[in-house]
């Protein structure tokens, strides 16, 4: 039991290192924090939270996180996601089909997820889990706020739980 | 040849003998049971306060508004109390052509944002594009008085710059949506409690 709080509070201060070092470095862009022992999801900018997502569900294949760690956005996939490199699908900077409103076509969706590196997802319930990434299940609500806040780039730090921490050998 | 089993034997024996004793006997050597835990957990726990209290140094004494584009809400934020939640209406992401090939884009910009100023009954100077969307040329002159318009923006306003403002609105069953051409729109009773709370220089962060 001391062991697993003892751990837990490690997570803890590196998450809160790692929040602190990235909020004073990045005072005005948005990230995340992923709190897997309180089940919450956290959208915040300079250390103000901006909007707080609870967690339905969570999974690790394989190795489970082991401490905290930041990880970076890689992209939105949206349902209707335009390949890359097909310039010929554009009119005046604008993708096909010919959108009355662009928001519709070219912003996030209610199942839209989305994907950081290391292999991480952050999608609504609707989808499968995938089996070969983490994955993080939100109402499809809040990934479509997510998916809005964030661009390819933005920062995450995840807090894992104690009790799936393998135990550290200690030195 | 003969002393390597002997040897391993004992090694074995040892071996086992401290794995079977109790661990306060294991702990005996390096002072009293569990101190170095106990001690290590609280370290710990007054590094985490004190971290935290260097991130609560960084949050803002001044009401923060927070408004979320994509089911159009907007919150007002003091520290880490919410204070107000209303609904608004944001920016359609339309695009809008002139005869003459220029072209707008309506959206809501995201990202971090100050109160510039805080306006009671201001008067919307209408851009060019206003003129384009009603099928009309606009004036020439910037200044010229068919520009002015006192009604649209309702009571209040606070500015956000490059155009973009917190302000009121004509349409009341439209909010909720996404309509506007960048602005933020709020019903009246919203706004006015808004524009009270929020002061010159609070933060406002749209998503």
């Amino acid at each position: 039991m001391p062991d697993s709080l003892e751990q837990a509070l490690r997570h803890r201060k590196l998450a809160l290192e790692l929040e602190l070092q990235f909020a004073q470095e990045n005072p005005n862009v948005y990230y995340l924090v992923i709190d897997l022992p309180s089940r919450k999801v956290y959208l915040k900018a300079g250390a103000h939270v901006l909007r707080a997502c609870a967690i339905k569900e969570y999974r690790f294949s394989g190795a489970l996180p082991r401490s905290s760690y930041r990880l970076r956005m890689i992209a939105r996939i949206d349902p209707l996601s335009v390949e890359p490199g097909n310039p010929g699908l554009r009119l005046r900077g604008r993708r096909l089909p010919l959108d009355f409103s662009g928001r519709l076509i070219e912003g996030p969706r209610a199942r839209s997820r989305l994907y950081f590196s290391p292999s991480l997802l952050i999608q609504p319930a609707e989808f499968p889990l995938p089996a070969k990434s983490g994955v993080i299940v939100l109402d499809s609500s809040h990934v479509k706020a997510l998916g809005s806040a964030l661009q390819p780039g933005s920062t995450a730090i995840l807090v894992p739980c104690a009790e799936t921490t393998p135990r550290e050998p200690s030195p | 040849m003969r002393r390597f089993p002997v040897f391993l034997l004992l090694t074995l024996v040892v071996a086992v003998a401290c794995r079977n004793s109790p661990p306060d006997a294991r702990s005996r050597g390096s002072g009293q049971p569990g101190a170095s835990t106990s001690s290590s957990v609280k370290r710990l726990a007054a590094e985490i306060e004190r971290l935290e209290s260097v991130l609560d140094g960084m949050l803002d004494e001044k009401p923060r508004i927070v408004i979320d584009t994509v089911h159009n809400r907007l919150q007002v934020w003091r520290r880490n109390r919410l204070l107000d939640d209303a609904v608004c209406a944001s920016g359609s992401g339309k695009i809008l052509l002139s005869d003459n090939r220029k072209s707008w884009r309506f959206d809501t910009p995201k990202g971090r944002f100050e109160v510039l100023r805080k306006v009671v009954n201001p008067i919307w100077k209408k851009p060019e594009w206003a003129f384009v969307e009603a099928g009309r040329t606009a004036p020439v002159l910037p200044w010229d008085f068919e520009r002015l318009d006192p009604v649209t923006l309702g009571k209040y306003a606070l500015e956000l710059g490059d155009g973009y403002e917190i302000h009121g609105n004509l349409y009341p069953n439209l909010i909720g949506r996404n309509i506007t051409h960048g602005c933020i729109r709020l019903n009246d009773g919203d706004l006015e409690a808004t524009f009270a709370r929020a002061q010159v220089g609070s933060r406002v962060y749209i998503y």
